[in-house]
């Protein structure tokens, strides 16, 4: 395999940060800067796995792939699409490149998240080095796998504050054989139950998209069934193929006009909320995915609370979209717990300390 | 560390019990306690100290309360079908059960969820959610039996996993206390939350980081169509290259099972299910979806089953017809207990492309130990269930079939694969841990232990050996002998 092990010099790094009692920023490419704030400070001693590439196996039989934490999802997905199977959760990238490493410890997913899952999903094991600079494995290479505690999930969405990733194992997907987009007009207080409607019906839905009053629907499968949806979504709602061009990587990356388009005054938020949640009631441009379980708001400083409290109220929750989604929610206990782990893992605060900052508030 | 306390704490706690909780929660009596002394491991038992059957989530939090308090060690109990002994009592401590906490009490079906007690059984999320064309997927073969709460616990699967995925790819959110009876909140009912995973931390954690009194779990559509496939190989090898080839093929199916000659014959036995006995192996397939999609994934299967060498294909079209070929697999324990007095269920997972070669190691194994194995197990995901077959009556068989046993699960580690897919570590498989992990591993389980129960009141002694258990085993794997974090207790 190509690539290059660069994990003895990572592991060095961590251990003479935590010998003089120091803090390093983790970094793969550095491409998740364009989306959230503060992910590199200025003035940190910064430690990249970039140079730790390299596929270790794949194993198509198996929908198997184990990488260094810093090979590119480029090289990951042409490696997979030659045996025409891919990363199911579709990892968002954000300028050129983008790590397998970063895409994990972001934890974020693409417009299939309801139907193939996000990054934790798909994890089957890691090696990382701890605040100790031990380098640990968890997991394995094997789905079914309840032999302690699932240390391996818990690293998607950590941002890299209980370990430093140095590979990672995934379960992989085969390629849909067939994917299809079909559009029609729909109001939003409309969108939520015809999608539920379909969804019921076994529709094979892998991305919904709704935007100034249009409703795009991919739908991947075998070639039979997505032809037949197509005909039931034109038959309900006079729905119709269109050619989706970048639609859904746009998506996926934020490059979508509603993304590149900020109305003056306007920050970006993301409410995630329980499918079937009725419209927030917020006046403000919107873009609807997921279902309906992920919306996109411009909101003014003075719409921020309202829709806060309509997303609380119906059992989701809102932020900013620039800020890590890291700091635990308020939910009893959270917090608490997720200090302590953070201790059990970087006692000394050497990974990513900065990132704590929201919660010693 | 505190000195030893000059009242035994449990003894301390029965008269808070009583005064504070109904006469029906509380089992005092050695008879009535005696159910509560195993679970599915029967082989391991213990009297607890005192069984407790709060009704409400409030009983829970003062009982953990309390039992921090006063250094009471709890440990949890959902229906008591699990295989590894995770529910095995302490006699000098509270047994925490919820088979009085059975309560659906909500149904969602715009937002495709249950809010279920931890009590409810399996099956009848399933049962509630069926008029609303819904269901929960993850179906563990106890599941008529096994309880929401301890498949949380365990992580269950179950035979549809290969396609649907574990407990922990289908639950939402769960509420809770830990050990000091503090709230603890993970998840909800939306797909993704700010901060850590807890949600996946506390799935599979065995009932010892977090004591759950409710579940959200995700529902999903009902599938429009299902079909069977049975199919007869001549070898265990043909059949695990057919499992590697359907996979390969870019098919997923609902179910892939196979069981060997030894299982066939139990049940052919036992049912008259009309499976093959001149079989080597057999394989179950389910596929399920859209109909067309169906029947096109059933065409393919069949050929590339026929190209591994099948023969005597069934395929059941019927719900009726499906649950006669299923009938045999899920009748396989019962029937291979017919043929033995006593089996011993493994639970290895290994890499299908190891399937062959395990088999055959395990047939090695079976001969050198002198007692028979038969495999029953979820193909399409790697996770081996070899039944020892022995005789408890007999002197040393027990110790022989321990023996086998942790073999088995050495031989799935060293095929790169783990010693637990499903059943759990609980007491059974600690040895087992100490060859899968080396010592800085198992110490970073005992940190994050400590992150929610600092005390190890919470289910003690079960999921992640001590070192010095592994130390004496001679299995552990040190570093360098480095020891870090030194200012922590050691485990």
């Amino acid at each position: 395999m190509i690539g290059s092990d660069d994990s003895d010099r990572i592991v060095d790094q961590i251990r003479a940060t935590v010998d003089r009692q120091g803090a390093v920023t983790l970094l793969g490419q550095g491409t998740k800067h364009a989306v959230f704030r503060n992910l590199q400070p200025e003035g940190g001693s910064a430690l990249s796995a970039a140079e730790h590439t390299g596929i270790l196996a794949y194993v198509p039989d198996e929908l198997m792939i184990e990488a260094r934490s810093g090979t590119r999802l480029r090289e990951i997905e042409q490696a997979l699409a030659e045996r025409h199977q891919r990363l199911a959760f579709e990892p968002p990238r954000f300028g050129s490149g983008g790590t397998l490493g970063g895409a994990v410890a972001t934890g974020l997913a693409g417009p299939a998240r309801p139907w193939a899952g996000a990054p934790r999903d798909a994890l089957l094991g890691v090696e990382l080095v701890n605040g100790a600079a031990e380098r640990l494995r968890f997991g394995g290479r094997v789905v079914k796998n309840v032999a302690g505690y699932d240390v391996t999930r818990l690293q998607a969405g950590a941002f890299g504050t209980l370990g430093c990733l140095l590979s990672i194992a995934l379960r992989v997907m085969p390629e849909p054989q067939h994917t299809q987009t079909m559009n029609c007009s729909l109001e939003e207080h409309a969108v939520g139950e015809q999608l539920h409607q379909w969804h019921l019906a076994g529709v094979p839905m892998a991305g919904t998209c709704w935007h100034a009053e249009q409703l795009y629907i991919r739908l991947s499968g075998p070639k039979s069934a997505v032809r037949a949806a197509a005909e039931r979504l034109h038959n309900d709602r006079g729905a119709r193929e269109t050619l989706s061009g970048e639609l859904w990587t746009n998506l996926r990356d934020r490059r979508h006009e509603f993304f590149l388009d900020p109305p003056f005054g306007t920050d970006l938020y993301r409410a995630s909320l329980p499918f079937g949640a009725p419209p927030l009631g917020v006046d403000a441009p919107l873009l609807v995915e997921w279902r309906g379980a992920q919306r996109w708001y411009w909101l003014r400083p003075d719409q921020v609370a309202l829709a806060e409290y309509a997303a609380t109220a119906v059992g989701g929750w809102l932020q900013a979209a620039t800020e890590p989604p890291l700091a635990a929610g308020a939910q009893p206990g959270a917090a608490r717990i997720q200090q302590r782990l953070r201790d059990a893992f970087d006692p000394g605060r050497c990974l990513n300390p900065h990132l704590d900052a929201r919660d010693a508030d | 560390m505190s000195a030893p306390a000059p009242v035994n704490p449990i003894e301390q706690l029965l008269p808070e019990l009583k005064a504070r909780l109904p006469a029906e929660a509380l089992i005092l009596d050695s008879a009535g306690k005696r159910p509560y002394e195993t679970d599915g491991l029967t082989a391991l038992r213990a009297q607890p100290g005192v069984v407790v059957l709060p009704d409400s989530a409030d009983q829970v939090q003062w009982l953990l309360r309390r039992c921090s308090e006063l250094g009471v060690p709890v440990v949890p109990r959902g229906a008591g079908t699990g295989l590894s002994g995770g529910a095995l009592p302490r006699e000098d401590g509270v047994l925490l059960g919820f088979s009085k906490m059975q309560q659906i009490l909500e149904l969602d079906p715009g937002a495709g969820t249950a809010r279920v007690q931890p009590g409810v059984r399996n099956i009848a999320i399933s049962e509630a959610a069926a008029p609303l064309g819904l269901y929960y997927a993850p179906d563990p073969s106890s599941q008529i039996a096994c309880s929401i709460g301890g498949n949380v616990a365990e992580n269950s699967g179950g035979v549809h996993c290969v396609k649907y995925g574990l407990t922990v790819h289908n639950i939402l959110g769960l509420k809770g206390y830990t050990m000091d009876g503090e709230p603890l909140e993970v998840g909800g009912t939306t797909l993704d939350c700010p901060g850590y995973d807890l949600l996946a931390v506390l799935c599979g954690s065995e009932g010892m980081l977090a004591v759950i009194t409710e579940i959200t779990v995700r529902l999903l559509p009902v599938p429009i169509s299902k079909r069977v496939l049975l199919a007869a190989f001549p070898t265990p090898t043909a059949a695990a290259r057919a499992v590697s080839s359907v996979i390969a093929a870019g098919i997923v199916p609902a179910g892939l099972e196979m069981m060997d000659k030894l299982a066939i014959e139990a049940v052919e036995g036992y049912l008259k299910a009309g499976y093959p006995t001149h079989a080597g192996a057999l394989l179950l397939c389910e596929l399920d979806g859209e109909g067309a999609t169906v029947a096109a994934d059933l065409a393919r299967v069949t050929a590339l089953f026929e190209a591994e060498g099948a023969h005597d294909l069934r395929i059941a079209e019927s719900a009726e017809e499906q649950a006669n070929l299923w009938q045999g697999r899920k009748a396989a324990f019962p029937a291979l207990g017919r043929i033995a007095p006593d089996y011993y269920c493994m639970d290895g997972t290994i890499p299908l492309a190891e399937i062959a070669t395990v088999l055959s190691r395990i047939e090695a194994l079976s001969n050198e130990y002198g007692l028979a194995v038969a495999n029953v197990f979820h193909a399409g995901d790697g996770n081996l269930h070899p039944l020892i077959l022995y005789d408890a009556n007999k002197p040393g068989e027990l110790a022989t079939a321990e023996a086998l046993g942790h073999a088995i699960l050495c031989a799935c580690v060293d095929a790169g694969g783990t010693v637990t897919g499903e059943h759990g570590v609980g007491v059974e498989k600690l040895d087992g841990m100490c060859h899968q992990f080396p010592s800085s591993e198992l110490e970073q389980f005992h940190r994050l232990k400590a992150a929610f129960d600092p005390q190890t009141l919470l289910n003690p002694g079960k999921g992640i050996p001590t070192l010095t258990r592994c130390s004496e085993l001679g299995g552990m794997h040190v570093h360098g002998g480095k020891v870090p974090f030194a200012g922590l207790p050691r485990f």
